[in-house]
């Protein structure tokens, strides 16, 4: 069929020339429609409810992405000199007249209001109200700022050495305009002696960002093709070798973006990565079509031309259809499984682009070969034996059949190595990081963030649900009390709000006394200031901090880095304080800004790229079982693939590299162009199998001949990716050096892993019939995706600050149990009939920071001696505690699950809570009240009711309410009642014995009755010490095998 | 009878040298659905001591009097097992056995146990996947607990404590195999193993028994690792397949059976976690070569196949006192060929617990069930902790299926009995 189908190729062969070039000719007139889009957003979808309500806050508060300018002045007066305020005026006004600033938004400190005290009130009156052409005004100028704490750190450098002008955009997508428009301006400017001026600014990142990518690509793409040509003709030695699969890489990349442009799909800053992943697939295509049709001509000297197509083709049209197919199918992984629309596209794309690089591979490479003419006795450069490939494969693949059990051996090694450095890369990005560090918006990033607040900033809103209702001087006060609360976070430089100003303009009534910049506890006041304000100066100055009718407020947060992994325990402990401190009924905050759309997105790209490697994974996995009609095949397809990105995720753990903007595509496309070697090899060797060879022959064979053509493409595509290493676009480099990596291992364990694979367990695929088969393979294939899928369920852990609760029980949860602890445990357990079981155990606890280990081993009596029990307690409540237990008899330890907190420990009265807390409560599970004092033991106690927080917790704990009498001069509880979560009686505790050891408060006895059952149990500690030696390794579950 | 005394008293002098000394005694009594009954009395008796501030040493003696001589007629030669590792026979009715005795040296990260033991791998509940590194004794086919019904060996284990997790390194110079239950013993396995066509004559030759402590030996490795809430291990064992291989081959209309012991590369992993009240494990063994008998004599009617078999277990613990665990077994051979077994074999083992009064009684029911043949395998038993050292117990295990079957080759074994047990 193939043939038949090869044969009417080149029957109509200008026919499918003329369409080929038609098609691509057509596709290509939609590139001058090609829209660039840089800007981060397109990383969050449209209906993202961050970037929903960003839209919202930009238009209540008119906030937009600013272009900071920033002048400097070195000497002693810093910026405050004439000629610096001067330039910063006339740079000010020239700003304002740019297109597409909006005029009245251009903030700097020639256009701002200063708030003054006066004996007759506040004046507000503009900064340059005296006119700095002196030496003595510029200063007076600089002690007003110093007076004026608001524009310190934010708009004048807290030494005084430089100002910002910051200058919003009214259009953020034409952003690149204007930042070159504001460089060309700046760099007309004759500036003074001394001064110079930086541009950032998250609209200039956005901005240059664009311009920057696009001289890049424009510089690495061709020397791709041109690189790809070199391998090309060091392949084949002949131009039309080098040439014609530079026709179908042309077709490919221009057919493919000309559609996209058609579709209305923006040019992406990771799009760039496109070109080189479409040039190296279209060529692999190409070089196995030339390998075949070449080796075809060695085989059968006097073969006519088209005979040699077509035997090229027939060979080559089943293994290249499949990798195209699977391919595909990676693409497609990384389109499903993406949420942020640049990666769909990138997806759904290149997927497209690897479809139409097999069509014109398919047609219009046999029409154009079929016009190759054989030269007799032309030097055919393949399979001689002075070819360095030849020899290099040939060697390796000597060692491979020789070695077999080693090479699978080195793989596994690579796995386990792998899988542990998967779980320790971290998700992290920074958005200026996509710039060299030598350009001048990275050098003038650095520079403003370290003289001022920061330049990334994200907004607080704040909400109330009535006008005015922020004179109220409570809710004032928790604006306030919240600004101090995030100002305490190290990458914060600075907050910004309306209480700044209010505070500012109080001070300014009591003429200017430093001890009145302070909220006033008077609503109407905060009112009038407001008024007084609007009557002497701009209303609209406030516009940025609260709305017209004073419901809604903004916080502006300045940081000093925008780095993700920075950002997280920061965006989570606002979210925290927000919701226990800040929120009531009636006022809300909520978090927005630029910094939270960062987050949102690296966010994002963090949690679905684990899930594009699956979904990706099984895609292909499919693809090649339904090809290959063996889902064994499949999954021995996949090997290779996986075990080099297990492999690029060591290296990266290894060298700290995160999964980023840039890195987190690697493993999509390294799947989908790292299976094709697989593929390839395993196709090969079926068909050498077929045809009668056995074992080693089979070896033999392959590596000179498919190796050899392989170790082409893998040159083809990893210089094709490595010419991305000379980007100056920070993760297309990052992008680039990865996949040549994952794909040289991937080509490396195709040719060593995967043939050692087949030769040790023989799969039938190969060597026998294909019935029956499918079925085991797809009962290895479901464990292979179980185990896979649980592997990724591995989250990085994640601590949550505990909750404080009452005072009384905070203090008893404070209280110092010593950082270890040994002692002897003996337990009494008595039914209710008075028949008595004892146990004794050695037991030692100890703190790893916050969080508790405890291990107890039980030494008589004999029937169950040698039995143990291990927990890890981890603080918080979002990560379950981990528990094992030994059984001597089975001699396993085994996993315990540790969510029945109410459970009975081992057949006492005390549950797996109890004993893990050790008379401190979870402050977490109860709500607390005090009822009153009482008398235990001769000792005055208070009494402290605890309800549990909610019915969930109430059923883990298996308690419906507490009451605890706590020892308020050792912080102990003395005795405590229990009840069921149906309110019956349930048990009481008792500590008794209670006596100082080594400085610490400790009870000798606890004791423990049942109300329901009758039974009770006593725990007698004895020998106890804190000070012994207690081993961290005693706390690792193979001790619970070794015993004491 | 006195026999048997004099060795317990013997035993239980022994102790007086060590310091740390437990014995437990066992008595035991079992009667059959084939009319036979058969009591037991064991002593076992665990010595603990240390040699030096980082050495100590464990000695675990175990003497054991059967009311009648079923389980292994006679006093066999015990040849699968190395000549330092077997039982001693006072008489048919009475054996000794060191069980184990080893000596542990602590270093600062190593851990180096030299002597007879038991390693255990993998936790599979009822049946076993992962644990291969001790051979097993068959005489009760798989109804004795696992820590008396693995044979330990002699061996160094040495464990190091690494940055990434605990690694195992085992030698194992001992080349004692499975222990199968004799012929006309109670528990004769022969199901599985059959394929000798009636009526033909046939010889067996002598078993090709590895026995080399060199050249013998296996290797073993396995690395333990816990991450982000997961229990993992990698494994790996060189060894011998603790079943013999016999070829047959028909020489003048005479089967001759010439059973031998063959090597196999066995890779394995083991993962287990908590999720709320389940938890998951599972165990994945790849072996290399395994043997099978065939269906016909072609090939000495044997073919090597890669196996690879898994056990994925969900415990549940979500009622107070109840435990539920449920275990799917499967073992896939690779290769093709014409197997007197399926390619793919499935066994599925539900487990219920649940303790009463304080965990004072406790019931359990496991039930196998082989889904090729779907014959089955249920033991019931209840355990009442009298005192403190004392428990008695009654216990059942039915068999379900057709005598060529995996547990129906034993239907007629169902069994019931009861147990005391004193700790002293």
């Amino acid at each position: 069929m193939i043939k038949q189908f090869i044969h009417n190729i080149i029957r109509y062969r200008v026919a499918v020339l003329l369409f080929g070039i038609i098609g691509v000719l057509a596709a290509a007139s939609f590139l001058p429609g090609l829209t660039r889009d840089t800007s981060a957003d397109a990383f969050i979808p449209k209906d993202n409810p961050a970037r929903v309500y960003r839209e919202q806050v930009k238009e209540i508060f008119g906030l937009a992405d600013p272009i900071v300018i920033a002048v400097f002045q070195d000497g002693e007066a810093g910026v405050f000199t004439p000629e610096g305020l001067l330039l910063v005026e006339s740079l000010s006004l020239k700003i304002q007249d740019l297109p597409n600033i909006d005029p009245d938004k251009v903030v700097s400190i020639a256009t701002e209001n200063n708030i003054e005290g006066h004996s007759d009130g506040m004046r507000v009156d503009p900064f340059y109200d005296d006119y700095p052409d002196n030496i003595e005004s510029a200063q007076a100028i600089w002690r007003k700022v110093q007076d004026f704490p608001l524009y310190l750190g934010s708009l004048v450098a807290r030494d005084g050495s430089a100002t910002l002008i910051v200058a919003e955009v009214l259009n953020e997508q034409d952003a690149e305009q204007t930042y070159l428009s504001v460089m060309a301006l700046v760099n007309a400017t004759q500036l003074p002696p001394g001064v110079t001026v930086h541009v950032a600014g998250e609209a200039s990142v956005t901005g240059y960002m664009g311009v920057y990518i696009d001289s890049d690509a424009q510089r690495l793409n061709p020397i791709a093709g041109l690189i790809i040509t070199v391998i090309l003709f060091l392949a084949f030695r002949t131009l039309a070798g080098a040439m014609l699969p530079n026709l179908i890489v042309a077709a490919t990349v221009l057919g493919t973006i000309g559609i996209m442009v058609a579709s209305n799909v923006s040019f992406y800053v990771i799009t760039n990565a496109m070109p080189v992943v479409l040039i190296g697939i279209a060529v692999a295509d190409s070089i196995h079509i030339f390998s075949a049709y070449y080796e075809s001509i060695q085989r059968h000297p006097h073969i006519h031309n088209h005979d040699a197509v077509i035997e090229a083709m027939v060979e080559m049209s089943r293994p290249i259809t499949l990798t195209t197919l699977t391919t595909i199918a990676g693409f497609l992984g990384l389109y499903i499984s993406s949420v942020q629309p640049p990666m769909q596209f990138l997806g759904l794309f290149t997927a497209l682009g690897v479809g139409i690089a097999w069509v014109y591979s398919m047609t219009f490479l046999p029409a154009a070969m079929s016009y190759l003419k054989i030269k007799p006795g032309a030097r055919v450069a393949i399979q001689s034996n002075n070819d360095v490939a030849v020899k290099l494969m040939s060697f390796i693949g000597k060692w491979v059949i020789r070695r077999p059990g080693t090479v699978v051996s080195i793989g596994l090694v690579m796995v386990a190595a792998g899988l542990i450095g998967a779980m320790n890369i971290e998700v992290n990005d920074r958005r200026i990081e996509v710039f060299n560090e030598k350009e001048p918006v990275f050098i003038a990033d650095e520079k403003i963030n370290q003289h001022f607040d920061g330049t990334s900033v994200f907004d607080i809103v704040i909400e109330t649900n009535a006008p005015e209702a922020l004179f109220r001087p409570d809710y004032l006060r928790k604006i306030e009390a919240l600004q101090t609360e995030i100002e305490t976070h190290t990458i914060v430089g600075g907050t910004t709000s309306v209480v700044d100003y209010l505070k500012q303009m109080n001070r300014s009534l009591n003429e200017g006394d430093k001890a009145e910049y302070r909220l006033v506890d008077d609503e109407l006041l905060n009112a009038q200031l407001f008024f007084l304000y609007s009557t002497s100066g701009d209303p609209t100055d406030f516009e940025e901090e609260i709305d017209y009718d004073y419901q809604r407020a903004n916080i502006r947060v300045n940081l000093k880095s925008a780095s993700y992994q920075e950002l997280k325990p920061l965006v989570a402990a606002i979210n925290q304080y927000i919701s226990t401190q800040f929120n009531e009924p009636g006022l809300t905050a909520t978090l927005s800004g630029r910094a939270m759309i960062t987050y949102e997105w690296i966010d994002g790209v963090g949690k679905s790229h684990f899930k594009s490697v699956i979904v990706s994974l099984v895609l292909v996995f499919l693809m090649a079982s339904i090809g290959f009609r063996s889902a064994a095949a499949g999954l021995i397809s996949l090997t290779p693939v996986l075990i080099s990105i297990l492999f690029v995720y060591a290296v990266m753990a290894l060298l700290n590299i995160d999964i980023g903007i840039g890195t987190s595509m690697f493993a999509s496309v390294a799947i989908g162009l790292g299976v094709d070697f697989a593929i390839h090899t395993i196709d090969r060797i079926r068909i050498l199998h077929a045809d009668g060879d056995t074992g080693d022959d089979v070896m033999f064979k392959l590596f000179p001949s498919t190796g050899r053509a392989l170790f082409f493409n893998l040159l083809a595509i990893s210089c094709g990716f490595g010419v991305l290493i000379t980007s100056d676009v920070v993760p297309l480099m990052r992008f680039g050096a990865i996949v040549a990596l994952s794909v040289s291992t991937a080509f490396i364990f195709s040719l060593t892993f995967l043939p050692a694979l087949v030769l040790l367990i023989k799969p039938r695929f190969i060597y026998g019939d294909t019935d029956n088969r499918a079925m085991n393979g797809s009962s290895i294939a479901v464990v292979l995706v179980i185990a896979t899928v649980g592997f990724m369920s591995i989250a990085p852990p994640i601590y949550a600050e505990e909750l404080t609760g009452q005072q009384v029980m905070s203090r008893v949860a404070a209280r110092d149990d010593g950082t270890q602890v040994t002692r002897t445990l003996s337990m009494e357990l008595t039914d209710r009939r008075g028949k008595t079981r004892s146990r004794t155990t050695r037991g030692f606890r100890k703190y790893f920071g916050k969080e508790k280990r405890t291990v107890l081993f039980y030494t008589a009596p004999a029937n169950i001696k040698d039995t143990a029990f291990l927990t890890y307690d981890y603080p918080g409540l979002q990560k379950d505690d981990d528990q094992w237990l030994y059984l001597p008899a089975a001699r396993k330890i085994r996993r315990i699950s540790a969510s029945d907190r109410g459970d009975y420990f081992l057949g006492t009265d005390f549950s797996y809570e109890d004993i893990k807390n050790e008379n401190k409560p979870n402050l977490s599970d109860y709500s607390y009240r005090r009822l009153g004092n009482e008398i235990v033991d001769g000792v005055e106690c208070i009494v402290i009711e605890g309800i549990p927080v909610s019915e969930d917790v109430s059923r883990e704990l298996g308690y419906g309410r507490v009451l605890i009498r706590v020892d308020p001069g050792i912080w102990m509880p003395r005795k405590t009642e229990f009840w069921d979560i149906k309110n019956n009686p349930l048990k009481t505790i008792y500590v008794r014995d209670i006596l100082l050891i080594d400085g610490i408060w400790t009870t000798q006895e606890l004791y423990a009755e049942n109300h329901k059952t009758g039974h009770k149990t006593r725990f007698v500690f004895s020998d106890i010490d804190y000070e012994a030696e207690v081993k961290d390794n005693w706390f690792e579950a193979r001790q619970l095998r070794r015993g004491l | 009878m006195r026999v048997v005394y004099f060795c317990l008293l013997a035993f239980v002098a022994m102790p007086i040298i060590a310091a740390e000394t437990t014995i437990i005694v066992d008595a035991e009594q079992v009667w059959s659905r084939n009319a036979s009954q058969i009591g037991n009395l064991s002593a076992r008796i665990e010595l603990a001591d240390s040699v030096t501030q980082n050495t100590a040493f464990t000695m675990i003696v175990r003497a054991q009097a059967f009311s009648s001589d079923q389980h292994y007629p006679g006093q066999p030669d015990q040849a699968e097992l190395s000549p330092v590792s077997r039982r001693i026979y006072v008489d048919s009715f009475v054996e000794l056995e060191l069980r184990e005795f080893y000596f542990d040296t602590d270093f600062e990260k190593a851990n180096l146990r030299l002597g007879k033991q038991q390693v255990v791998w993998g936790q599979a509940d009822g049946l076993k996947l992962l644990d291969v590194v001790n051979p097993q004794d068959f005489s009760l086919f798989i109804l004795d607990d696992f820590d008396e019904s693995r044979i330990p060996i002699w061996m160094l284990n040495l464990e190091l404590f690494l940055p990434v997790g605990d690694l195992q390194i085992l030698w194992i110079p001992d080349t004692s195999t499975h222990s199968l239950a004799s012929t006309g013993a109670t528990f004769e396995m022969t199901a599985p193993f059959a394929g000798i066509p009636a009526d033909l004559p046939y010889s067996i030759e002598p078993v090709d028994r590895p026995n080399n402590i060199i050249l013998d030996s296996d290797f073993g490795t396995r690395l333990s690792l816990f991450t982000g809430g997961w229990d993992i291990t990698l494994n790996y064992l060189y060894h011998y397949d603790d079943f013999p291989v016999v070829r047959r081959q028909l020489v003048a209309n005479e089967l001759i059976l010439s059973p031998a012991y063959e090597r196999t590369h066995t890779i394995g992993a083991s993962a287990s976690n908590a999720f709320g009240d389940f938890i998951f494990r599972s165990e994945f063994v790849f072996n290399t070569n395994k043997y099978i008998n065939t269906n016909s004599l072609l090939n000495d009617g044997i073919d090597d196949s890669a196996e690879l078999a898994y056990v994925f277990g969900i415990d549940w613990t979500g009622l107070t006192d109840t435990f539920v665990s449920m275990q799917l077994f499967q073992s896939i051979l690779l290769d093709d060929g014409d197997y007197v077994r399926d390619r793919t074999d499935t066994t599925l083992t539900l487990l219920l617990r649940r303790s009463f009064m304080n965990e004072v009684l406790k019931l359990e029911l496991l039930a196998i069930h082989h889904q090729n043949e779907g014959d089955n395998l249920f033991r019931l038993s209840a355990d009442y902790e009298m005192t403190s050292n004392t428990s008695i117990g009654v216990f059942g295990d039915f068999f379900d299926g057709e005598p060529n079957e995996l547990f129906g080759q034993f239907n007629h074994m169902d069994r019931i009995g009861f147990k005391i047990t004193v700790g002293i």
